[in-house]
């Protein structure tokens, strides 16, 4: 069996992205029983886009520095060096669905400061603030900031739809949306979940306070356990075939969840990501997992790749998605023994790319016209080279850091 | 330990792992079906008949089916409601097995596991990366002739309950998920009596994935079982030293029978007994309290080739095992810790030769009995097709009236019979307090104290557990019995 490539759709926006020029890639997966690949861990982060949080990794299509966007005056502004880890003195920059189409500005991917209908910031009409233009670096970052260099990074890896959370996060559930905002009826839609029970395959969802399957009612409390499940999981390599875990939601204001959303101070969600961290490489498990760090969508901040488009899954069609725009660029890190190590992958993907990755390897049929259709997240990995069981590991303060804004 | 019905007329057996390149190693992903499914499900897979190049010409009779676990994970239980198992020889091949389940099916279809419940305990024991034993098993009540020359192996199975883990981990079963290999399936999840596989999405439930399975096989036509059959007792208990020791006796009636018997220890801690035994001894007794053999550590046995080839050896290097065919008699297999050592072991008494008219007509168990984790717990396997009349009776107070008197009796105990689900079946206490008074004296088998239990049931086949306690905590010596009455 063979993944599938850069559908020819796909592949003509992303050579009408922008002027970096993407490497001829030819990834040549095994068949998937010889791939090495039992477990499949996701975990998703929350609203940051590549170039804000990633944009100083050396060999990426990053940028951070030299970036000048006009205000709705037609003032000009410098992307900057954010000095701190919350961002109290801002608005939360506005990501939503229409947010987005006004910051992709026609392809230009310059609206960052146009955004007259910030609908998140509870004050209509008003203009994103310069946060969106600010960037981290890689000093700020203690975990991501070595992580990213030590495994594989894909700088070409898009947020599932243009939108905000809970479009994206069902996306990366159901490979499509059955709303474009987030709003909170229940999702009747099938899921990567219902395709692993289907075949004996077995799946879990960790969360940390919050969990997002509840959007499908009780339908999968049989597969919902909290966080400390998953660290004693990986201890005991009792690991499913497939997680998702999540971090902390809902102390955004407290300046204290783990999720890296304004405004929670983002060395909290370094901190998480390194327990998690800690306890999958350390598992039984190990040798055979495949580790996802991704973020759900681009929150706001800026990113200088326009995204292209992708087919459109019937259900997100009918909740309105008239365009098929994929989000903005948000990190994606992919750790595992089959990883290259300091590699940059500019090979494109989105979040249905995980699910490709999760079909091909246990021949789950898909959900939607996406994920069957994207490129497979597996193309990252080296399957010639013999598994490295070696672990870098990174001096993370424990914390907790920040606090409520004023 | 896994309780199931024990094989009929072993001899040296062939064994087959299928796919053969995972005889050493484990297969590339875990998955659930077809016995670890928490749904219904109708699964069949196909094995090539290239699996089964080491049988005899001609073809040999499949006895014994059984799974293993995908490493890593930890030991654990699982409970089946219902399971059935067919077998049947099929012109299908690997990756080619219809959405049809009839169309697959072999014209020699046998059921060789009719609908029962079943439960397994693993100790998930073996190495991190695997493989893990081959310790799911289920051995067959009706042996399936299979010839490999005529077509390729059709496992057939009915999970009509879905299974149950304990803890619910959701550990797998070992797997293959390759194309082009040896095996394939397909299956319906959801409903058991199928006629076609379900569908997901647009998709049939049928892949290139496949259970790894262990056949066992012998030449010879195994000869059926009697309909009336006790075939097992198993005890667990404190093992102490002196008096405390496990006692467990047996009576052989109308001829000479093969049994095996083993002491039980340090593998209870994989199943998560605390302070087991760590190092059984056991001996066998003759009618005259003569010392017909004794054995430490079963893997240095003379009859070491024996007891592997009886199928049931067991699962560690330090536990015991002896097997002998014994003439009509009564008999009393003692199990003790090496060098004067304590902890909670396990004594077991099976018959490997269910042939003829000869019988297990009674087993029992004398031992200490505590509390908690240290009351009596006697396992017992009725066998056949037929139901068993059975008569348990716990004994306590009148121990300390034999000659010589047994010091330190249990003044009170109390039986509980349960199934092999654990569901209490029934309970007594006195049993002259007993509803089946009447047919308990018309056994001639009434305990000798009134304080003391009995339960007389008929049972069907399938697995059991008489508990026994001292009414209101109390602890002492204490015998239990089992007795066939048919």
């Amino acid at each position: 069996m063979t993944s599938s490539r850069i559908p020819p759709l796909a592949a003509l926006a992303l050579l009408c992205a922008g002027s970096f020029s993407l490497q001829a890639q030819t990834p040549v997966l095994p068949a998937p029983d010889r791939s090495g690949i039992e477990h499949v861990v996701v975990v998703t982060m929350e609203n940051r886009s590549f170039d804000h949080f990633m944009g100083w990794l050396a060999g990426a299509n990053g940028q951070q520095t030299g970036l000048s966007y006009s205000d709705s005056a037609g003032a000009a502004h410098s992307t900057y060096h954010l000095t701190d880890y919350q961002g109290c003195a801002f608005l939360d920059p506005g990501h939503t669905y229409s947010d987005g189409r006004v910051q992709f500005n026609g392809g230009a991917a310059n609206g960052w400061l146009l955004d007259g209908s910030n609908s998140l910031s509870g004050t209509p009409n008003k203009a994103n603030d310069l946060f969106a233009i600010g960037y981290y670096q890689q000093s700020d970052l203690a975990f991501l900031g070595s992580a990213a260099p030590a495994w594989t990074t894909c700088d070409n890896y898009f947020a599932a739809m243009m939108a905000e959370t809970r479009p994206n996060r069902i996306y990366m559930h159901a490979g499509q949306t059955d709303r474009l905002d987030n709003s909170s009826f229940i999702s009747g839609l099938p899921t990567i979940w219902d395709r692993l029970a289907e075949h004996g395959q077995t799946g879990r969802y960790y969360y940390s306070d919050v969990s997002f399957l509840a959007l499908w009612g009780t339908k999968y409390l049989n597969i919902i356990h909290p966080i400390e499940r998953f660290m004693e999981d990986c201890a005991a390599g009792t690991l499913p075939n497939v997680a998702y875990v999540d971090p902390e939601f809902t102390d955004e204001n407290a300046g204290t969840s783990t999720d890296d959303h304004p405004h929670a101070d983002i060395r909290n969600g370094e901190v998480f990501l390194n327990q998690v961290y800690q306890a999958l490489t350390s598992s039984p498990n190990w040798k055979h997992t495949v580790l996802i760090i991704t973020f759900d969508e681009w929150g706001g901040f800026f990113d200088h790749v326009a995204p292209p488009l992708a087919p459109i899954p019937a259900a997100s069609a009918a909740a309105g998605d008239t365009d098929g725009r994929l989000g903005f660029r948000v990190p994606c890190i992919v750790i595992s023994p089959m990883a290259k190590r300091g590699n940059i992958n500019h090979e494109q993907f989105d979040h249905t790319s995980i699910l490709r990755l999760i079909e091909w390897r246990w021949s789950l049929p898909a959900l939607s016209n996406r994920d069957v259709s994207a490129n497979n997240l597996a193309d990252v990995l080296d399957f010639v080279t013999a598994p490295n069981l070696t672990v870098p590991q990174f001096n993370v303060p424990a914390g907790p850091f920040g606090g409520p804004c004023p | 330990m896994t309780s199931l019905l024990f094989a009929t007329a072993l001899v040296r057996a062939a064994d087959v792992v299928a796919p053969s390149s995972l005889l050493t190693q484990q297969g590339d992903t875990g998955n659930l079906f077809p016995i670890l499914s928490p749904n219904p499900i109708r699964y069949q897979q196909v094995v090539d008949h290239a699996q089964f190049a080491g049988m005899a010409a001609g073809g040999e009779y499949i006895t014994q089916i059984a799974f293993r676990v995908h490493s890593p994970g930890i030991a654990f239980t699982a409970n089946i409601g219902s399971l059935q198992i067919n077998l049947s020889t099929t012109s299908k091949t690997p990756d080619t097995l219809s959405s049809t389940f009839a169309a697959n099916v072999g014209t020699d279809d046998t059921v060789v596991f009719p609908a029962a419940s079943v439960q397994f305990s693993t100790s998930v024991a073996g190495p991190v990366d695997g493989p893990q034993a081959f310790d799911l098993v289920i051995t067959f009540t009706t042996p399936f002739h299979y010839d490999p020359s005529k077509g390729n192996l059709l496992v057939d199975i009915r999970n009509a309950s879905g299974a149950t883990h304990d803890p619910a981990n959701d550990q797998q079963i070992d797997a293959t998920s390759a194309f082009g290999d040896a095996t394939s399936r397909v299956y319906n999840l959801g409903d058991a009596n199928a006629a076609t596989a379900g569908t997901t999405g647009s998709s049939f439930q049928m892949d290139s994935f496949g259970a790894v399975m262990r056949f066992i096989s012998s030449p010879n036509a195994p000869v059926p079982a009697p309909p009336h059959t006790l075939l097992n007792s198993a005890t667990r208990m404190r093992v102490g030293t002196g008096d405390n020791v496990l006692i467990g006796g047996f009576i052989i009636g109308g001829g000479s029978k093969k049994v095996i018997l083993r002491a039980i220890g340090p593998s209870l801690t994989n199943a998560g007994v605390p302070g087991a035994l760590t190092d059984p001894t056991l001996e066998l007794h003759g009618p005259a309290g003569e010392l017909i053999a004794s054995n430490d550590n079963w893997v240095s046995s003379t009859q070491k080739q024996a007891i592997i080839d009886s199928g049931i050896a067991p699962s560690d290097d330090r536990e015991s095992a002896i097997v002998a065919t014994l003439p009509e008699g009564n008999y009393t297999a003692v199990v003790a810790g090496a060098g004067g050592t304590s902890g909670v072991g396990l004594v077991e008494i099976y018959d490997l030769d269910q042939s003829a008219t000869n019988r297990l007509r009674n087993l029992s168990t004398r031992g200490r009995v505590d509390t908690g984790d240290n009351v009596m717990i006697a396992g017992l396997i009725i066998g056949g097709t037929q139901n068993t009349r059975v008569i348990i009776r716990a004994l306590g107070p009148s121990l300390a009236t034999l000659n010589p008197p047994v010091p330190g009796a249990l003044s009170d105990p109390f039986l509980e019979l349960r199934d092999g689900q654990g569901n209490l079946l029934e309970t007594n206490d006195d049993w002259v307090n007993s509803p089946h008074k009447q047919e308990i004296i018309d056994s001639t088998l009434a305990p000798p104290n009134d304080k003391e239990s009995a339960v007389i049931r008929a049972l069907p086949p399938a697995y059991y557990t008489a508990i026994v306690r001292g009414v209101n905590g109390t602890t002492g010596v204490g015998l239990v019995e089992l007795y066939d009455l048919d």
